[in-house]
């Protein structure tokens, strides 16, 4: 019988089966105190993480992922098994969750002023993230922003900052004293490591933030900062793009974005410097009003 | 611009009067088009659509294709 934990990560909370020493010492290492072992208290998602049986349990062992019994995706060799629980964690929240419109964007805040930054995979999105939540911003997601309907305001849902390829020894250079977890190597989506956010990120977590800005960056290596204002329905087309639930919610997505993209500033970004841009977003975003 | 469009179609003109989007509440579809609301109702109730010419009719036409426009409003696009 695996080990069951539980992880408490406002707004959600998740029990966790597993008797994987790697996704245990991950857990740890991530989560801090918010890993804990089981306690009596019903948690919101019932995950599992296991190595698969039979002769795969030999053989080029495998980790398997369920979430409330189900069993989502196809196995993953078992040295991605913490990243697989991480990336579970996130398609369990986006495919259950209603309450809220989910955009597939990072948000980081400056006191009460939070900005959404939507973006596709290799735009620098994740190491930009990293630099702003050790550089004075407070995290309140990496992957998925939760705004409540028809208000401008999100709710944290605080995880660790996914980097990827080139991004982890930026990350490890520029943040010795963060907390990793081991490298997933060879996964769809090439090596991947997880950051935890500075404590304050984590202290913050239950406190709500108010969109000022929605920036789109792009990370280009031979490109000095360059700046363009997005017009409205581009912007909001961009968003409803990066919306998971968009099509369950419909008018209540349709009406949220359209009052957040009205009442904020709107940017594209082309950059190769992260500490010109965090200069950005604090004088023109954050201090704007 | 109600008149115009079929039950369960939602729109908002943005402020910056970069264009308006719509949903299909039925199907959850949205579309974006690059218009101000007086120069959309414009364009639908006055028949400019029937110039047949540039991309703007082939907004209207795909609006009406896809269910948020009302096509009897849309003059001579059944002709096509």
């Amino acid at each position: 019988m695996p080990n069951s934990y539980f992880l408490d990560l406002h707004p959600f909370s998740f029990s966790v089966k597993t008797d994987l020493p790697q996704v245990i010492e991950n857990l740890s290492t991530i989560y801090g105190k918010r890993f804990k072992k089981h306690i009596d208290e019903v948690a919101d998602y019932e995950l599992s993480v296991q190595k698969s049986s039979g002769i795969r349990s030999f053989i080029r062992p495998q980790a398997c992922f369920f979430c409330d019994q189900q069993e989502p995706f196809k196995p993953l060799s078992l040295q991605k098994a913490y990243a697989f629980l991480e990336w579970g964690m996130n398609w369990t929240v986006a495919a259950n969750e209603v309450q809220n419109v989910i955009i597939h964007s990072a948000v980081l805040a400056k006191g009460n002023k939070a900005i959404l930054f939507p973006a596709p995979p290799g735009s620098g999105k994740s190491t930009l993230t990293a630099y702003l939540a050790h550089n004075g911003w407070r995290l309140l997601s990496d992957e998925m922003a939760l705004i409540v309907p028809n208000t401008k305001t999100v709710v944290p849902f605080v995880r660790p900052i996914c980097l990827k390829n080139q991004s982890i020894d930026i990350a490890t250079n520029l943040f010795p004293q963060g907390q990793f977890s081991n490298i997933a190597r060879d996964t769809h989506k090439g090596d991947v490591i997880h950051l935890s956010p500075p404590e304050s990120s984590w202290e913050n977590q239950t406190n709500t933030a108010e969109l000022v800005g929605v920036v789109f960056p792009n990370y280009r290596a031979n490109q000095d900062l360059q700046i363009y204002q997005l017009d409205k329905t581009q912007a909001f087309m961009q968003l409803v793009d990066n919306a998971f639930n968009y099509s369950v919610l419909r008018e209540t997505a349709f009406s949220t974005l359209t009052k957040v993209i009205e009442n904020v500033q709107t940017f594209e970004i082309f950059h190769n410097d992260l500490a010109q841009v965090a200069e950005f977003l604090e004088q023109e975003i954050i201090d704007y009003e | 611009l109600k008149a115009f469009l079929n039950k369960g179609v939602c729109f908002h003109f943005f402020g910056d009067s970069s264009g308006c989007v719509l949903l299909n509440t039925f199907s959850g579809e949205t579309l974006s088009v690059g218009l101000t609301q007086a120069d959309l109702v414009k364009l639908i109730s006055s028949g400019q659509a029937n110039d047949k010419t540039g991309a703007t009719l082939d907004t209207i036409i795909n609006l009406v294709n896809k269910g948020f426009l009302k096509s009897i409003y849309v003059q001579g696009l059944n002709a096509e």
